[in-house]
């Protein structure tokens, strides 16, 4: 792909459009509008792409087990010959494959996730019944996260020596503890310990939920809260160095705005671009945190239903969080130049 | 006056000089627990499930010296012998992946034309799931146990390896040996991997290190919650989801033991992963 750097369009003697003096010319250029519409579509087709291969790998995973479908379909049960002609049937298998295929991934786009045998329901409803205990969770632990990640990074940034050191000797060990023992670590001190949270369930609504949550969201940030910390503080470390601080700080602006309007705002790209992965993490993750705090999310779904052997509803959820993780990152890549008007939509050379 | 010469250090000197302390320590932390769980059936004071219901959640004695869990069964034998199946599955990702990793990514590095593309686009996908979600997928599909996820982990880090390597070989491919070699009409696959791989096998190294410690952490959640390594046989997922009673009664220490295993392990990987591309990227620039 060709970039044209703003500079290089300028005229050869450094003079400007008199209506449009600067670099200011560059942006208003006729051709950048459509090249942010080609950015944009370009960033839409390799979602579609991505997300159709995804479909794809997870719709045929179920071909890779040997033996009669129908009764991998039904494993764990004795299947009457009536329940097998009916998982036949619900399922196509008497169908080619990849008739089956299309009728799964239409049933998708129509939200039709096929019938959940554990249930006997439609995945759908099981599916949105659980959905907002794991979008409360994870939301929390992207309150926690955003709050004592960048928190943490930003008080190591501005503080060298005994302090940076023993943030970052406590963020390495925070970023190396695995959810589940964090988990356990928090339940054996604010539960057991101190009585201060409870160790087990959702609550019911308000107050209570957020007491029930509180403890999972932590247990489910805390690697990425240390990620986040980390990525400000070299991130911030990086701008406090540069020139544009430098000047801010010596034409007398107060520490505060400095750090706030030239070292935060020009950090944010680096930390941006690590919260697709968050997403992922956290979706994922939180199947553990919710089995392991009785928390009645799509994770603990997706554990009792891996146990359960229902796989109508481990294929949904699977596609489900895949497609959350493609969508973020998307989502990630479009406002990345909106932050950073360096990452010129189309012109991104990073 | 004499006259001083700057010799490279060879061999282990050379190592002992890159590594800090703090490496030094965390190399003897991982190859303490590695030699502990070979070496189990030989060390391990106790049978990991000998059951003595005399004696249930002691604290530690002379005879258990990190005492029992609630089931009276030795925390120092468990954890040994856990340490076997909690360190198989990550050696067996790891090396699996790396390999598979570096033949892709140098494939797709070198050409130019649509294999590396074609690959490139494979990588994308496979990055879209994440390790966890396809163990559990893998386990959906084949069963409970170490086989599912290993599998379907092996797999998902391929990409992370190809990828690290692929940047690394577009990047090897314009120096001046490789430039040499080529003038001197040597054979592709003998320069690829006589000659470019060895350069790649540090950096690769580190990646792989880190690695380790987040698939040593997947599968101990994975045990932990139930979809893993199946009791009776020890491991130290499964120890800690079995001391969960005990933990609410009060009884911090069999859940705490192979928490704490883990999490140094993990720390120790971390450690020496991050020192050698510190120090690789150090040396490079």
């Amino acid at each position: 792909m060709t970039t044209t750097h703003p500079a290089a369009t300028a005229a050869p003697d450094g003079t400007a459009a008199p209506d449009a003096p600067g670099g200011r010319r560059n942006r208003t250029a006729p051709g950048n509008g459509t090249r942010a519409v080609v950015f944009v579509l370009k960033k839409l087709l390799v979602l579609a792409g991505t997300l159709f291969a995804a479909s794809l790998a997870v719709f045929f995973s179920r071909f890779l087990v040997p033996g009669d479908p129908a009764r991998f379909l039904l494993r764990g049960r004795s299947p009457k010959p009536e329940a097998l002609a009916e998982i036949t049937r619900q399922f196509g298998l008497d169908k080619a494959p990849w008739e089956q295929y299309l009728n799964w991934a239409g049933g998708v786009l129509h939200g039709d996730w096929g019938r959940s045998l554990t249930y006997r329901q439609d995945v759908s409803d099981v599916l949105l019944g659980r959905l907002p205990t794991t979008l409360q969770l994870v939301a929390l632990a992207a309150v926690f996260i955003t709050v004592l990640g960048l928190i943490a990074g930003i008080v190591a940034s501005l503080n060298k020596g005994f302090g940076d050191r023993f943030i970052l000797v406590t963020l390495t060990a925070a970023g190396a503890v695995p959810p589940f023992v964090a988990a356990i670590a928090l339940v054996a001190l604010f539960s057991v310990g101190l009585g201060w949270f409870p160790s087990f369930g959702s609550g019911d609504g308000g107050w209570e939920r957020l007491r029930h949550l509180t403890l999972p969201a932590l247990a489910l940030g805390i690697t990425y809260i240390a990620m986040v910390a980390r990525v400000t503080r070299s991130s911030m470390n990086e701008q406090l160095l540069r020139e544009h601080v430098e000047v801010a700080t010596s034409r007398g602006l107060t520490r505060a705005s400095v750090v706030r309007r030239h070292v935060l705002r020009n950090a944010v790209g680096p930390i941006l671009t690590v919260s697709g992965v968050l997403v992922a993490g956290l979706l994922v993750s939180s199947s553990i945190i919710e089995q392991t705090f009785g928390l009645a999310g799509i994770g603990q779904l997706l554990v009792q239903s891996i146990d359960r052997l229902d796989f109508a509803v481990v294929q949904a959820i699977v596609m489900v969080v895949v497609s959350a993780f493609v969508l973020v990152n998307t989502v990630v890549d479009l406002i990345q130049p909106l932050i950073d008007p360096r990452i010129a939509a189309g012109t991104e050379t990073r | 006056m004499t006259l001083t010469l700057q010799l490279p250090q060879t061999g282990i000197r050379r190592y002992g000089s890159l590594l800090s302390p703090l490496a030094w320590a965390a190399l003897l932390v991982s190859a303490a627990v590695v030699l502990a769980a070979l070496l189990a059936p030989a060390l391990a004071p106790y049978d990991p499930d000998y059951v003595d219901l005399n004696n249930v959640l002691a604290g530690p004695n002379a005879q258990h010296l990190l005492g029992t869990d609630a089931l009276g069964r030795d925390l120092l034998s468990r954890i040994m012998f856990g340490g076997r199946t909690a360190l198989l599955g990550p050696t067996i990702v790891v090396l699996g992946s790396t390999a598979a990793g570096l033949l892709l990514g140098l494939a797709a590095g070198w050409s130019d034309g649509w294999t590396g593309k074609v690959l490139g686009r494979v990588f994308d996908l496979l990055f879209s799931f994440p390790a966890l979600l396809l163990a559990m997928l893998s386990i959906a599909l084949f069963g409970k146990g170490l086989f599912a996820p290993i599998l379907a982990m092996t797999i998902a880090y391929v990409p992370y390896v190809a990828r690290l390597t692929q940047g690394l070989v577009v990047a090897e491919r314009t120096r001046p040996y490789v430039q040499a070699y080529r003038v001197l009409g040597f054979r592709t696959p003998w320069v690829v991997l006589g000659r470019v791989m060895p350069n790649l096998i540090p950096t690769v190294g580190a990646q792989s290190a880190l690695n380790f410690g987040y698939v040593l952490a997947d599968l101990a959640a994975l045990s932990f919650i139930g979809l893993g390594v199946q009791p009776p046989t020890s491991d130290w997922g499964a120890m800690i989801e079995e001391s969960r009673g005990a933990l609410l009664g009060g009884y911090v220490l069999p859940a705490f033991w192979p928490a704490f295993v883990v999490v140094l392990v993990v720390v120790a990987v971390n450690v020496i992963g991050e020192e050698l591309s510190d120090r690789i990227g150090g040396k490079l620039s």
